[in-house]
């Protein structure tokens, strides 16, 4: 039935309370929704939890929704999952400004500089890199590269100031790059 | 954004962004979510504008005050007039001063310690309700003796003018051909509205609340419009020449000085679209003016228009942000006026419509046409603020009324406020 329907006729029949649409919606979109649920959450199971918290609030909220077009409904799905997120991370940590453990990865100036290739890396090695590094800055890191929040909306989301999160963004910078510069060498 | 990033972090945010990983145990999941879902609460879906109470309440109060208002509009105008029937009690004399003001000399006669008026005036208590719109009695007597001590006038002009209007005896002739029933009847008419009748401007409101009157600022007018409406009074059958105010004024040369007009009100918001809604409500205008020129540059007044209109504009959504919004925005705005205060400061001097009756009317109906750029931040859900720079044209409404809106129908605003949007 679903097969010919667009997301919009099928968003308005979430918003009737259809579960048939619901299980389309959750078809279509969990695997992109956990994928994101990991990028913050490292445990995957806290992740299971989060992405089932996160599915719950979208329909109980599909009603506020307003379609917009393509691409509308996967951008607000994603928001929701990352704020269900946030939620989990304070809950477990209550979290405190970060500190930088002892053996926390950091690159060389040069290592810094040096270009590398990327795209050669498993997606599993770079998502890995990511779920190392601490909560506070694996959080700054996600929303300020992959949400594409400026320091000032992060700031004000985390509860730290401007300087913190962009400090701590170009730290989790350069732990990542180190984590992949010693995969490509002991590859 | 992020143009300071190197290549490798933007190909690492396209590899991950292209990241899916099934939910393991996806089923169970789903079936955890299903149950969730069934035991959650009925979804609140937010009920349309036209079935939440205070919306319809709102939308009732508007429509019931314009509708209020334009009956108002439609009843015939006596308001204007300045009469003494229809002018209500402000002030109280006790009977030895009525019996006294017979001597209608005594209204103009400058010996100040046996003037009945001056008696009159000193035993004048304004009735509570009136209290913040005439001045305390004491005042007045201060004025009367200041009055007195440096313009001696009075009774010569008051004697002059009535002279020159051929419509009364002179101020030293009694009233013979009264009987004195009648005598007493007017004397007492007069009392009752000596304090309104001191006053040449008259107010007219069209909300229905009880007229105010310019306070007494000049003891000389107190004086000089006594004694005019006790000798209107004794000739009752005279009939009264009515002009317009606008006409006396014109004829006076009247100069109009506008200050900048004060907007406030509220609007409501319904969105049509994603981007587009239509916003109504309702405002109020105030326009202030002052009034100068007339012979020798001595006319010295004030007027005040009061409006309430009924906005209406389409409002489409520009650029939008997290919290932030630009929208241009068009439309008209119906205002009626409800009030208009004309106040002169020397109305003797300036010979203004003393001799004459006249009227203040209203100015009609005045359309404009709005239209404007604005910024809204969302401070919290349904609640917005916002600034909003904006050009009007006021349609020429042919009124006689002078107002900045017929000098200067091109307007320009920056209007600011808080919005509630509803119908999200």
């Amino acid at each position: 039935m679903y097969s010919t329907a667009t997301e919009e006729q099928i968003v308005a029949q979430v918003k009737q309370g259809d579960e048939r649409a619901m299980r389309w919606i959750y078809d279509r979109y969990s695997s992109w929704l956990f994928g994101v649920c990991r990028r913050y959450i490292t445990d995957d199971d806290d992740a299971c939890d989060v992405l089932q918290e996160a599915f719950v609030r979208i329909f109980r909220n599909i009603t506020q929704f307003t379609y917009r077009g393509d691409g509308a409904l996967k951008a607000w799905m994603t928001r929701i999952t990352i704020n269900e997120s946030m939620r989990a991370l304070k809950q477990q940590s209550r979290r405190q400004e970060t500190v930088i453990p002892d053996n926390f990865p950091d690159c060389t100036d040069d290592e810094e500089e040096s270009e590398m290739d990327v795209m050669s890396i498993p997606q599993e090695v770079l998502l890995e890199a990511i779920r190392n590094l601490p909560d506070g800055y694996r959080s700054v890191f996600n929303m300020y590269l992959f949400e594409e929040m400026s320091h000032k909306e992060i700031a004000a989301q985390l509860g730290i100031s401007e300087g913190s999160s962009a400090s701590q963004y170009h730290r989790a910078k350069k732990a990542i790059k180190r984590q992949l510069l010693q995969y490509l060498r002991e590859r | 954004m992020k143009a300071d990033n190197p290549q490798w972090i933007t190909q690492l945010k396209s590899r991950v962004n292209q990241h899916q990983v099934p939910p393991p145990n996806a089923e169970e999941l789903w079936a955890a979510i299903a149950i969730q879902q069934k035991s959650a609460p009925a979804p609140l879906v937010p009920a349309p504008w036209y079935r939440r109470p205070i919306t319809l309440l709102s939308v009732a109060a508007a429509l019931a005050l314009l509708v209020g208002i334009g009956m108002l509009m439609l009843t015939p105008d006596k308001a204007g007039i300045t009469s003494l029937s229809d002018t209500p009690l402000v002030a109280s004399i006790p009977t030895e001063s009525t019996v006294k003001t017979t001597d209608e000399t005594s209204l103009v006669e400058p010996e100040t310690s046996q003037s009945p008026a001056r008696k009159s005036l000193s035993s004048l208590q304004p009735s509570p309700k009136r209290a913040s719109t005439t001045m305390q009695a004491s005042d007045i007597i201060a004025s009367v003796e200041h009055v007195r001590e440096q313009e001696p006038i009075a009774t010569d002009e008051v004697e002059s003018f009535v002279e020159e209007e051929g419509k009364a005896a002179s101020h030293s002739t009694p009233l013979p051909s009264v009987p004195e029933e009648t005598q007493h009847k007017i004397i007492k008419h007069h009392k009752a509205t000596l304090l309104p009748e001191a006053t040449i401007s008259i107010s007219l409101y069209g909300n229905g609340t009880p007229r105010m009157h310019r306070p007494i600022a000049h003891p000389q007018e107190v004086i000089l419009m006594s004694s005019y409406s006790l000798r209107s009074t004794s000739i009752e059958e005279t009939p009264k020449v009515e002009h317009d105010l606008d006409v006396l004024l014109q004829k006076g040369a009247a100069r109009f000085t506008h200050k900048t007009p004060i907007n406030v009100g509220m609007q409501v918001a319904l969105p049509l679209s994603s981007r587009i809604s239509i916003e109504s409500g309702i405002g109020y205008h105030y326009l202030a003016s002052t009034i100068s020129g007339g012979q020798d540059n001595a006319l010295k007044g004030t007027q005040s228009l009061h409006y309430i209109g009924m906005p209406i504009q389409l409002s489409y959504q520009l650029l939008r942000s997290n919290q932030v919004s630009f929208y241009a925005q068009a439309g008209c705005e119906a205002a009626v006026c409800v009030g208009r205060i004309v106040l002169f400061d020397n109305p003797m001097r300036a010979q203004l419509a003393l001799s004459e009756s006249y009227k203040t009317p209203l100015d009609k109906m005045q359309w404009s046409l709005l239209g404007g750029f604005g910024i809204n931040y969302n401070i919290a859900r349904s609640f917005d603020i916002f600034v909003r720079p904006q050009i009007a044209y006021h349609i020429d409404n042919k009124s006689q009324v002078p107002s900045i809106y017929k000098d200067k129908p091109f307007d320009y605003s920056i209007t600011a406020g808080l919005r509630f949007v509803l119908g999200h």
